[in-house]
């Protein structure tokens, strides 16, 4: 059996070393199905050396929130693991002090901070992509609280760890419309946060960049830890989506070393089926027009909001 | 979970995707796929009405089942889609793409519709069963309202019919007969929309989304 604090700090480098490398097998897959060679999955690593090498230039105007928000957003996405359910099913030491809000809340500590960041450096890119990601993510709001809502109706809780318990012992809650919805609201979402097609805010098109644009201004070891902490965003999205509403099986139940070892095995085994739907998507789909987002987000909002609707419709979960 | 369990399960998740494919057709622009969504939610009709039908041994039901895919499945988007193709101008999408707004607006209608509907079914001792249909039938009526092409809107009435199907199957028996007539009514109706819309003429319709 091991501590707890000794397992808090394996979750938060499982997330550290292994979200590079989700990175890279995802980029890996979709270059082999496009009939690509593709980069090797260990590329991601060395561009993250590459870049903690590199020079670090700071614009004249910009003032110290520039420099310390990377490092804040990275602590932000270093907290996460130690609260949420990515490889052990139970409470750590420190999770008890947020549950699903709490989560966005440091979530929405990342985001604000580097948003605020970019306000005095005087790039017109930085600017586009800041205006773009507030705008579109006060549309994406809405359904992050409405799959909270219909999470807590059907688990009654708040907090992740017994939303998980509670819907991986009630296998029949899986087929049940709300969830059913919540499911695919929450994918919606995951798919506009990480920034995939057919929203596909990475990547440096002018017409379509919104998380780049942030990081526009960035050198050296500050935009290494900006590119880490998007990784790691994402990773820590994924093994929520995983873990809380989609397949809640497989998680860690004990502090022995085994079932540490299978709750990372079986974690990595999820994410990459979850990497070949994302695939699946990205290799099906279009890019959509900036302007069409907000309809994208809209019909996630109307999942989100018929989950809860339907909810009551019939009568509460099946028994 | 017990076979009639998951029977149960299963019709609640296809009754939301009737109701996804209505929101599907109010976000929808262009006239041929939305066609398309109302032979899927007929389909998906049928699929409730066999899984309905099965569960009560009342073999009409399968019959009816067979109507709607034969009639509502196939003829009569076939018809429709035959006047898409005849005429132009249905290449072309809605001239204003509402889609957030025709969304929200569809939410809170159906939000209202379960409400009314609860307070209907405490006064009339009728159960929830039929929420799904009621708020399907509000649906239909905002996407005639809201379209402004009459192929679009012949899709919202079939919405609706579809509707009063559901909900007739939803309670209980409804006469065989009655739902046939519902049928014919449907069939007479698209056949007298898609002749008088080829007596008429349309103009140019203007691309304004190109615009800005």
């Amino acid at each position: 059996m091991l501590n707890l604090q000794i397992v808090n700090i394996v979750q938060v480098v499982v997330v550290l070393a292994l979200s590079p490398l989700m990175a890279g097998i995802l980029k890996k897959i979709e270059a082999r199905v496009e009939s690509r060679k593709g980069i090797s999955i260990f590329q991601p690593y060395r561009d993250l050396a590459k870049f903690f090498k590199k020079e670090l230039v700071i614009p004249k105007n910009a003032n110290i929130l520039f420099v310390i928000a990377p490092v804040v957003a990275f602590a932000c996405y270093i907290i996460l693991p130690m609260v949420l359910p990515i490889i052990y099913g139970n409470p750590c030491p420190y999770a008890p002090m947020v549950d699903f809000l709490g989560g966005a809340f440091i979530f929405g500590l990342a985001a604000f901070i580097t948003t605020v960041a970019t306000a005095n450096t005087g790039s017109f890119y930085t600017s586009i992509g800041t205006t773009r990601a507030v705008t579109f993510g006060s549309f994406a709001e809405p359904t992050l609280i409405m799959v909270f809502f219909g999470v807590a109706l059907i688990t009654g809780t708040n907090n992740p760890f017994i939303t998980n318990h509670v819907l991986a012992k009630n296998v029949h809650w899986i087929l049940s419309p709300t969830h059913l919805l919540i499911v695919a609201a929450f994918f919606m979402l995951l798919l506009f946060d990480t920034g995939k097609i057919p929203i596909e805010s990475e990547g440096l098109m002018e017409f379509g960049m919104i998380d780049e644009g942030k990081a526009m201004e960035y050198s050296g070891p500050l935009y290494a830890l900006l590119k880490w902490g998007s990784y790691m965003k994402s990773f820590i999205l994924m093994s929520v989506f995983l873990n809380v509403f989609a397949f809640p099986w497989g998680v860690a139940m004990d502090t022995s070393i085994q079932s540490i070892i299978f709750g990372t095995v079986t974690l990595i085994l999820k994410m990459l089926g979850l990497i070949v739907a994302f695939v699946v998507v990205e290799e099906t789909f279009a890019k959509l027009r900036l302007f069409k987002l907000i309809d994208y987000l809209t019909i996630s909002f109307l999942l989100a909001l018929l989950s809860v609707v339907s909810f009551f419709i019939f009568g509460g979960v099946p028994a | 979970m017990s076979s009639v369990n998951v029977l149960i399960a299963v019709t609640e998740l296809l009754g939301v995707i009737i109701l996804l494919t209505a929101f599907e057709m109010l976000a929808q622009s262009f006239v041929r796929p939305m066609i398309n969504t109302v032979a899927l939610q007929s389909i998906t009709l049928a699929v409730i009405m066999l899984l309905t039908g099965l569960s009560r041994h009342s073999y009409d039901l399968l019959l009816l089942a067979a109507l709607t895919v034969a009639i509502r499945g196939i003829a009569i988007p076939e018809i429709m889609k035959k006047d898409v193709r005849k005429t132009g101008i249905w290449v072309y999408r809605e001239v204003e793409t509402r889609v957030p707004a025709l969304v929200i607006v569809g939410l809170l209608l159906s939000i209202f519709g379960y409400v009314v509907y609860r307070e209907l079914a405490g006064t009339l001792h009728i159960g929830s069963k039929g929420a799904l249909p009621f708020i399907l039938f509000l649906l239909g009526f905002l996407l005639i309202i809201a379209k402004k092409n009459a192929l679009a809107q012949m899709t919202g009435y079939i919405v609706e019919e579809n509707a009063l199907l559901y909900a007739g199957i939803s309670f209980s028996h409804m006469p065989l007969i009655l739902e046939a007539g519902v049928f014919l009514d449907l069939l007479a109706l698209v056949l007298a929309g898609v002749i008088l819309a080829a007596e008429k003429d349309y103009g140019v319709l203007e691309l304004e989304e190109l615009v800005g």
